[in-house]
């Protein structure tokens, strides 16, 4: 089957308009990563005004928002938000470094626990690699210790994200992950989360929680 | 949208008057005479003029509106305006005639010479002849359609709500659906009349909740549909061309499908002015 | 996905007669266009961002088998495996033959319009494998057995009546007496429903709304979630591509997002994009072993370098869809295949062939509006036109149509005659008005007539009375 490959190359070959250098140019435009216009309210801002408008635009999106002073307020935050939420105080962690010094037993009645997502878990709590400020949006990276499914399977995804790691535009972000991977490839999954889930499929009525997470909780760790 | 260039002293227009508003309308045409008149203009009517070779073009019959468009373009040269009473001709004469030869230097270098000097007529009144109407009125609610070339293809809103303005007693009341189409589309009203009347049903329905007295367009395709409709609905809802109220005729001929019977002949109207 | 584009007037007429379709379709007018319009008015940039988004596109289809090598080879870098297919029938028997390979029995899947264009469901379905649509919407739809009405919203003409039947009809372990009203409640039944597929699967069945030629990434935008849970639960995934999905890079990709959601739904961004590379690495706890990229040309590399080639740049937002006067009129089924509105008006014609879609191109007033919302500035209504150009030069038009116009441009090229015989048409017709202005029944005008009256001609044309006048006038 391999002459599909050949075949459909070779009539590309043909067809083609070729108004440009063609691969030289191709090549160059993928190792200089040139950025499109980038909306100003991403470009603009200092990096108070950054954190205040992903607050806001996550916010817009449906995400609950809490900014935290120190990690250390994390138990006590997510067990109030699990309580209002009605949900078991069951919390499938990452093993993400930032998480090492947590400590949740602080928190009596919480269960902690680490590794891969299972169907029966209702809330999940991994690390942000950044957020975009533009859009109020989250780029989760996966990788062992972050793994993709948390953000989805469970019903509640809770996310930590430091204050340093927030940044104006896609483009800041995506220039933060190349710089956080060296040499490695992209990470298997990148996830860009804007909201939890929903959809409006049933006669246009938007209803949270379709597949992923009816709630998506950030919490904005400063000074990190 | 176009930029006129200096305007020149009372400057020669030639009138495209359509193929419809010959046939179906003549006052849109005497309107328009009359207002460009009024605006300064020496105004002819090249006799050489049918139609702007549209049914053909959008039927996809390229090389039949070619010949029209070469005959148009020799019927239209030597003015300094060509200025045509509908949205869509003009589109196609601003527009298309430049893409019709595009393998043709030399009539594509005419189409556009031509392209250059048309507009459509209220472009034209309020856009480079800055004109706006003296001692008109007329008391009416009204609903103004933006046809969809005129709107879409060169840029035509607010020129002629910036027209009714200069009337005495006009009311625009803006409807949610005045960009819609009207489900004209020349062939297309014939060839899907179903959907056609769907869609045109939806826009007056919109205009009747507005409350409007009369709906105003700037293309008669577009309102001969709008008004056939009402008229087969039995409603009143009047519709004329926004010259013939702008020019303050519009009381001279019955309405777009109205009765006949208030009507003084649209050339007595004309030749009743000093 | 068998078409029936060749029945687009039946088809329309039993849309317009359908009250409750109608219903539907009123309510749909107003969503999407308000929505986009807010998200629009709040981003000063945006019609910067479709310049660049269109440049991007044109670039890479200028350069598209460069960019194809280069994600090929990418892909392969992260240990996945690329499939490049010719036709619907290589893209079917690929993917069952990965599916037989995975001995899978169950295959979730996640929208996309090319697993419709493949008939995908339908061969799965015929090879004993279980196809499970796991959008909401195409759920309803597959269970009803009804193709896709919209390409972002597939089951928009149904009403919530209409789900609510098909759940108790077709959840079977439930209670068939069960009061289902609420979209929350049906919501939260097909959740339950689709999780244990979702954990059943053996194979993962997505699209991709770009191919990123930088990382070999496949990028999936969703609102729902579940595309994510459709790739990374299986054992093996499949991606399912159309060769000009290509972007070069992660900030081409961003530029073409900042324009996607906002155009489709009037969202900032949608909730999930993600871009997936390769497949389950060492040490991951999740994610799929194998992951499968098919490149589909399907009779896209035959638009390129003609006038058609613009709608390549289509990222199926369904904004013209959403802005079509016919669209919010008849809905998606008359179109009768996969694509509809202005965008499948202009696709479909190519992909199933003009003589089974004579009637897209024509069934459009050519009113522009798909034009104005397109992101990626396709030139629609140009298409549009180009098509009845090809029905010309491929004498498809109808006899009648043909020698109608034929006479009129005879006409329209002899003044003089035209002339006379038009202000002849004139008289006469007013004569036929009378005292009424109108005329309500003609020879030859059924099309018109049936449904609206004629204003009568005022007299004579103008031209006639112009000359009359004129010795007076000057
Ligand atoms: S043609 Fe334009 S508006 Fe229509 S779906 Fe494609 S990108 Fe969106």
């Amino acid at each position: 089957m391999t002459d599909a490959r050949t075949h459909i190359l070779a009539k590309l070959e043909r067809v083609i308009d070729r108004k440009d250098a063609g691969s030289a140019d191709a090549d160059s435009r993928i190792s200089l990563h040139i950025a499109g216009p980038i909306p100003r309210r991403g470009t603009d801002e200092t990096k108070p005004e950054q954190t205040e408008r992903f607050v806001r635009e996550a916010m817009l999106a449906g995400a609950d928002v809490h900014e935290l002073i120190s990690i250390e307020q994390v138990p006590v935050t997510v067990v109030a938000y699990l309580r209002a939420k009605n949900l078991p105080l069951n919390v499938r962690v990452s093993a993400d470094g930032i998480f090492e010094n947590v400590r949740w037993n602080q928190e009596p009645g919480l269960e902690i626990e680490n590794g891969g997502v299972e169907a029966t878990d209702t809330a999940s709590l991994s690390a942000a690699a950044s957020g975009v400020a533009e859009t109020g949006t989250l780029v989760m990276a996966s990788s062992p210790e972050n793994p993709a499914m948390y953000g989805f399977v469970p019903l509640l995804h809770m996310v930590l994200l430091p204050e340093s790691c927030i940044h104006g535009s896609y483009e800041d972000a995506w220039i933060a992950l190349r710089q956080r991977q060296g040499n490695l490839a992209m990470p298997r999954m990148v996830n860009m989360i804007t909201g939890p889930s929903r959809t409006a499929d049933i006669e246009q009525t938007l209803l949270m929680g379709a597949h992923g997470p009816q709630n998506l909780m950030i919490m904005i760790v400063g000074g990190t | 949208m176009k930029q006129p260039d200096q305007v020149p002293q009372s400057p020669s227009v030639a009138l495209f008057v359509t193929c419809l508003v010959d046939v179906m309308r003549p006052s849109i045409g005497f309107a328009a005479v009359s207002l460009l008149e009024r605006a300064g203009c020496q105004v002819f009517v090249p006799e050489t003029q049918t139609c702007c070779g549209q049914p053909g073009y959008n039927a996809g019959d390229e090389k039949s509106a070619r010949g029209i468009a070469e005959q148009v373009i020799e019927a239209l040269q030597g003015y300094d305006y060509v200025v045509v009473p509908s949205g869509s001709c003009a589109g196609m004469i601003i527009k298309h005639y430049p893409d019709l030869f595009a393998d043709d230097a030399a009539w594509r270098a005419r189409a556009e010479d031509l392209s250059v000097r048309s507009w459509e007529l209220t472009s034209f009144l309020v856009d480079v002849m800055k004109f706006r109407p003296v001692g008109i009125t007329f008391d009416k609610v009204i609903s103004y359609h933006d046809s969809c070339s005129g709107l879409r293809e060169l840029g035509i809103k607010d020129q002629p709500r910036s027209l009714l303005a200069g009337v005495d007693g006009t009311k625009i009341e803006e409807s949610d659906l005045a960009e819609s189409c009207c489900g004209f589309g020349g062939l297309f009203c014939v060839k899907y009349p179903d959907i056609s009347t769907a869609m045109v049903d939806r826009k007056i329905a919109e205009v009747s909740d507005g409350g409007a007295d009369v709906i105003l367009g700037g293309d008669l395709g577009c309102l001969m549909n709008i008004a056939g409709r009402l008229s087969r609905q039995g409603k009143s809802t009047n519709v004329w061309h926004v010259a013939e109220v702008v020019a303050g005729m519009a009381d001279q001929s019955a309405s777009i499908c109205g009765s006949h019977d208030a009507q003084t002949s649209a050339v007595s109207a004309v030749g009743k002015r000093p | 996905m068998k078409s029936s584009a060749r029945h687009f007037p039946a088809n329309a007429r039993e849309a317009l007669a359908d009250e409750r379709l109608q219903g539907v379709l009123d309510k749909f007018s107003d969503g999407f266009p308000v929505k986009r319009a807010n998200a629009i008015a709040r981003l000063d940039e945006f019609d910067e961002l479709r310049d660049a988004a269109r440049d991007i596109k044109d670039h890479v289809l200028a350069n598209l088998d460069t960019y194809l090598k280069r994600f090929e080879s990418r892909v392969h870098e992260s240990g996945g495996h690329v499939h490049w297919c010719r036709d619907d029938q290589e893209a079917r028997t690929t993917i069952l033959s990965i599916c037989r390979a995975a001995n899978a029995r169950t295959v979730t899947k996640s929208k996309s319009m090319i697993g419709e264009e493949i008939a995908i469901n339908d061969y799965l379905a015929d090879h004993d494998i279980e196809p499970v649509e796991t959008d909401l919407g195409e759920y309803i739809i597959q269970l009803r057995q009804e193709p896709p009405s919209h390409i972002i919203a597939p089951a928009i003409h149904l009403s919530k009546e209409q789900v609510a039947e098909t759940f108790v009809e077709k959840h079977t372990g439930r209670d068939p007496d069960r009061t289902l009203t609420d979209p929350r409640v049906m919501l939260d039944e097909a959740r339950a429903e689709l999780r244990q597929k979702f954990l059943n699967a053996d194979v993962g069945l997505t699209g991709a709304n770009m191919l990123v030629a930088e990382t070999g990434s496949i990028a999936i935008v969703t609102n729902e979630g579940n595309a994510d849970l459709t790739m990374g639960l299986p054992r093996v995934h499949i991606a399912l591509a159309s060769i000009e999905k290509i972007v070069p890079t992660l900030e081409d990709a961003s530029t073409i997002l900042r324009v996607l959601a906002r155009s489709a739904t009037g969202q900032e961004m949608s909730v999930y994009t993600t871009f997936a590379t390769g497949p389950k690495r060492t040490d991951d706890l999740d994610g799929p072993e194998e992951f499968h990229v098919l490149l589909l040309d399907n009779g896209r590399s035959d638009l390129l370098g003609t006038e058609f080639q613009d709608i390549l740049r289509c990222i199926r937002c369904g904004s013209c869809i959403n802005h079509c006067p016919v669209y919010s009129t008849v809905g998606g089924h008359a179109y009768g295949w996969v694509y509809p509105g202005p965008m499948g008006s202009v696709l479909t014609p190519a992909l199933v062939g003009i003589e089974d879609a004579h009637h897209l191109p024509n069934a459009s007033t050519l009113c522009g509006k798909c034009e104005t919302v397109c992101p990626m500035h396709i030139p629609l209504p140009r298409m549009l036109r180009s098509w009845r150009v090809r029905q010309v030069e491929k004498n498809l038009q109808s006899a009648s149509s043909r020698y109608g116009l034929g006479l009129w441009s005879y006409l329209a090229r002899h003044p003089r005659l035209y002339r006379v015989l038009s202000n002849c048409v004139a008289r006469a017709l007013n004569i036929m008005g009378g005292h009424r202005g109108k005329l309500s029944r003609l020879p030859l005008a059924g099309g018109w007539m049936s449904k609206r009256d004629l204003p009568a001609p005022q007299g004579g044309t103008f031209m006639a009375q112009w000359k009359n006048s004129r010795s007076r006038y000057l």
